[in-house]
Parts: structure tokens; sequence; C-alpha cells
């Protein structure tokens, strides 16, 4: 994701990362800060909060809405990889789906 | 007419003349100067010591007088948080958050989630340099970027 991350600002796009989940269900804020450096993210990156209002409304891993910033419309929405891999294959197909809408 | 004609009429045109310099326009406040009085007064009465305070109030209140826009002044007191886009003049154009009915499948709205993290729309530096703090989806519409991938993920 971060590969793509000046490819999308370019374009007029935004990527956003949100972890819904930790270790012990809700993710803490170490568990996000591990995440940004494990990856090297230099990408909007969120994590879910008490309540876990995130995770009911956008799910587990491994899910990416394009979404409409001006009516926040959900355009696509891709379920990725759930077994625990770490393909980055849909993630990138997407990527490409929100750079075609974009640039029309 | 002279201005030494000391009619009823040419005396009530001289104190509207003296009423005009005073107030630095030649003509009598307009409809929308009036409104923007109204304006100063609200703001004064919400800086009022004896009135309920909220955050707002006394970001207008700590404002100088001189200053044209109140979200034009950065606050000092006020402790930056991730809902800021330091790399990118915040849209404040974009108005309300879309009406639901909200959802999470294709051709829904998604609705307006309150969560928190580091909003670096620039991508230029780490994430975590960046302030961590509540952020909704609507400050994603702030950035002013016209469409958004949000993707899940977990760290187990």
């Amino acid at each position: 994701m971060a590969a793509r991350n000046a490819e999308v600002n370019a374009a007029g796009g935004l990527l956003v990362e949100v972890v819904t989940e930790g270790l012990s269900g809700l993710p803490t804020r170490a568990n996000l800060d591990a995440w940004v450096m494990a990856h090297n993210l230099s990408l909007t990156t969120l994590k879910d909060v008490t309540g876990r209002r995130a995770f009911m409304v956008l799910g587990r891993r491994e899910i990416s809405y394009v979404v409409d910033l001006r009516t926040m419309r959900i355009v696509r929405k891709v379920l990725g990889d759930t077994s625990g891999a770490t393909s980055t294959a849909t993630l990138n197909a997407t990527v490409d789906q929100m750079l075609t809408l974009l640039r029309m | 007419m002279t201005i030494f004609d000391h009619s009823p009429r040419a005396r009530w045109l001289l104190t509207l003349s003296a009423f005009g310099v005073a107030c630095g326009q030649p003509t009598p406040p307009s409809e929308d100067a009036a409104a923007s009085s109204d304006a100063t007064t609200d703001r004064v009465v919400m800086s009022d010591a004896s009135a309920q305070p909220d955050a707002a109030a006394m970001d207008v209140a700590a404002l100088p007088d001189s200053a044209p826009d109140a979200t034009s002044v950065p606050d000092a007191t006020s402790v930056p948080d991730a809902t800021s886009v330091p790399d990118a003049a915040q849209d404040a154009s974009v108005g309300a958050y879309p009406a639901g009915p909200y959802g999470s499948n294709e051709g829904q709205t998604l609705e307006d989630l309150q969560i928190e993290g580091y909003l670096n729309a620039s991508g230029a530096a780490l994430s975590t340099r960046s302030p961590f703090g509540p952020v909704s989806m609507q400050s994603l519409r702030q950035t002013g970027r016209r469409f958004a991938l949000v993707h899940t993920s977990a760290t187990y």
C-alpha cells in the first residue's frame, strides 16, 4: 500500500489504513505505531476505538472500500485475503480501480 | 441650499454626513453591515465571562478584534490533533457530512466513523511523525481529495 501512496496522492486520491483488530481485540496505539514502523507507512493510518464501531462497520481484514469523498458513497467494496496471508494483489487491483476513477 | 442653510432638512443631511464620516463610510450602513454588526454582538455575548463558555467561543474570544476570520488565526493555546491537515489546506467547503441511511456495501453511504490515528494526507513523512488524535470520515473529506481507499487490516 505504501508503495502506491505517491501515485495515489498525485492523482488526487487518499489511501487510508484502518487497523480494526489488535492482538487482544481492540488495537492499541502501540499496535498502530508498530504497524506504521513495520510497513514504513507514510499514509493516513488509523485504528479503532472503544466500542469498536470501525470493526462493526468496516469489518475484519482484509476489505478495501473506494469511497467518493464528496458523497461518502461506497463505489467499490473488495474482499481481499482473509486467511492471514499478506498478498497485496487484491489491494493493488483496488488501487488501480480508484486511479481509473480519479482519471475519469 | 448651502451648508449654512438652517432648514430642518439641511440639518438632518449634515447630521447624516457627519455620522458617515465618523463611521468611515459615506453612506449609512447596509443590511449586510448590520448583520455583521449583529455577529460582532454575538461574539461579545459569547465571550462574556458570565456566560457558559465552550471551546469555540473561547477560540473566538481569544482573537484580536481586527481578525477578519476566526478560522484563519491559529489558536496558540490549542493542542494540535490529527484533525488538522498540516500539509494541505483543510477544505471547509465540503459542507456537512452526508445524511444517512448508512451502510457498508457498494452504493451505500459510509457513516462518519469517529476513530483515531495519524492523518497524513501528503505522505511526506512517516505517519508517526504526524499528530496522533481523533480522525473522522469528515476529516478525510476535508483533505479535498476526491476518492479514498479505506483498507482494513489487523495486527495479530
